[in-house]
């Protein structure tokens, strides 16, 4: 991971810890990631060429009284920088140090559907008796899995997607 | 002669005797003739000798010279005879050779030309039998494909939200039972 990514996580904890953190690095992740998503709105954010006040504005009439003004104000900071390609990885960072500062594991959920919140405080439970460690779960829906979780936890994948059951099927079926 | 003499000299009406009736130029006659003849003993009969002998010499060294002659030509002859018989040998050793490089030749020709034909027809039946795993390998994988898609529309068409759900639970469960 870069020194810039990293300086920019660092920085945004330092904001949450500042600001308080109800949910912000959660939004800030998920605004990430429908960047990540759409080609269209990453390009426009990136693009030089368009003043930084512009793509600031932008941001802020997507996330405006959608998410919490720190969310918004740490994403215009980020674009405004001109390091809106970055956004994705930075929200890797940045929960991941959330998720250490509070002396817990990162679990990174992909899922066909949103999880409830009690589903996710099973999930969770689940996961520390499993690893032995508490765990900060963040969920991302991403339809490709078509069905269950795909769990990563650092370097470990707990892959119960009808995904993966249908390419074991696949692969049989050559 | 000396009849001859006393009958010419009988004839003219001489002495009768073969000799002349003036006998001094019988003397002279006869001094005269011995004379020329003792040169011609002397003198001439050595050089007609000598000339004989030349002469002898000379047909003797061309007899033995043309003796010789012959001899190198008959060395010759016999040379050329010899050497006729060797190039006939040479070309029947030749001729033989010929014919066994050509009985050789088509023997490797033939076996050549079958080891071409069976090669081309193991290269055609390895190619046949390539063409149809192909085929099958193809056919496969079109099946396979069908099949990869119908199950991929069957999974999404049967994924309601209560179906998602049990397969969350399903999982947290799993997950926690280690």
């Amino acid at each position: 991971m870069s020194n810039t990514i990293d300086g920019y996580a660092s920085a945004l904890l330092s904001v949450l810890r500042a600001e308080g953190n109800s949910g912000a690095d959660d939004e800030f992740l998920r605004f990430a990631q429908a960047v990540e998503a759409n080609d269209e709105l990453r390009s426009t954010l990136s693009d030089p060429r368009i003043p930084a006040a512009t793509r600031q504005q932008i941001v802020e009439d997507l996330l405006g009284g959608k998410a919490s003004d720190v969310t918004t104000a740490m994403v215009s900071l980020v674009v405004g920088a001109g390091h809106a390609a970055d956004l994705p990885q930075i929200a890797k960072a940045l929960v991941n140090n959330v998720a250490a500062a509070g002396g817990r594991a990162l679990a990174e959920v992909r899922s066909a559907i949103e999880l409830s919140d009690d589903q996710k405080a099973r999930l969770a439970a689940s996961l520390k008796q499993a690893t032995g460690h508490d765990v900060d779960v963040r969920v991302t829906v991403d339809p490709s899995v078509l069905g269950g979780i795909v769990t990563t936890i650092g370097d470990t994948v707990i892959d119960g997607s009808v995904r993966s059951r249908l390419a074991q099927v696949k692969s049989h079926l050559g | 002669m000396g009849l001859l003499f006393a009958a010419e000299e009988g004839a003219a009406g001489g002495n009768g005797y073969l000799i002349p009736h003036v006998i001094d130029e019988f003397i002279w006659g006869t001094v005269a003739f011995s004379i020329v003849l003792a040169l011609f003993l002397w003198k001439g009969l050595p050089a007609i000798r000598a000339a004989m002998a030349a002469n002898t010499a000379r047909i003797e060294g061309e007899l033995a010279s043309a003796e010789q002659a012959r001899s190198d030509a008959e060395a010759e002859l016999q040379a050329l005879t010899s050497s006729l018989g060797d190039a006939g040998a040479e070309a029947e050793a030749i001729i033989a050779e010929a014919r066994q490089q050509a009985v050789k030749l088509e023997a490797d020709l033939i076996a050549r030309a079958e080891a071409d034909a069976l090669e081309s027809k193991e290269r055609a039946r390895i190619d046949v039998a390539a063409q149809r795993e192909q085929a099958l390998a193809d056919l496969r994988a079109a099946v396979a494909a069908q099949a990869r898609s119908a199950a991929d529309a069957v999974v999404r068409n049967n994924l309601d939200d209560n179906t998602q759900r049990s397969l969350i639970d399903d999982y947290i469960s799993r997950v926690g039972a280690g």
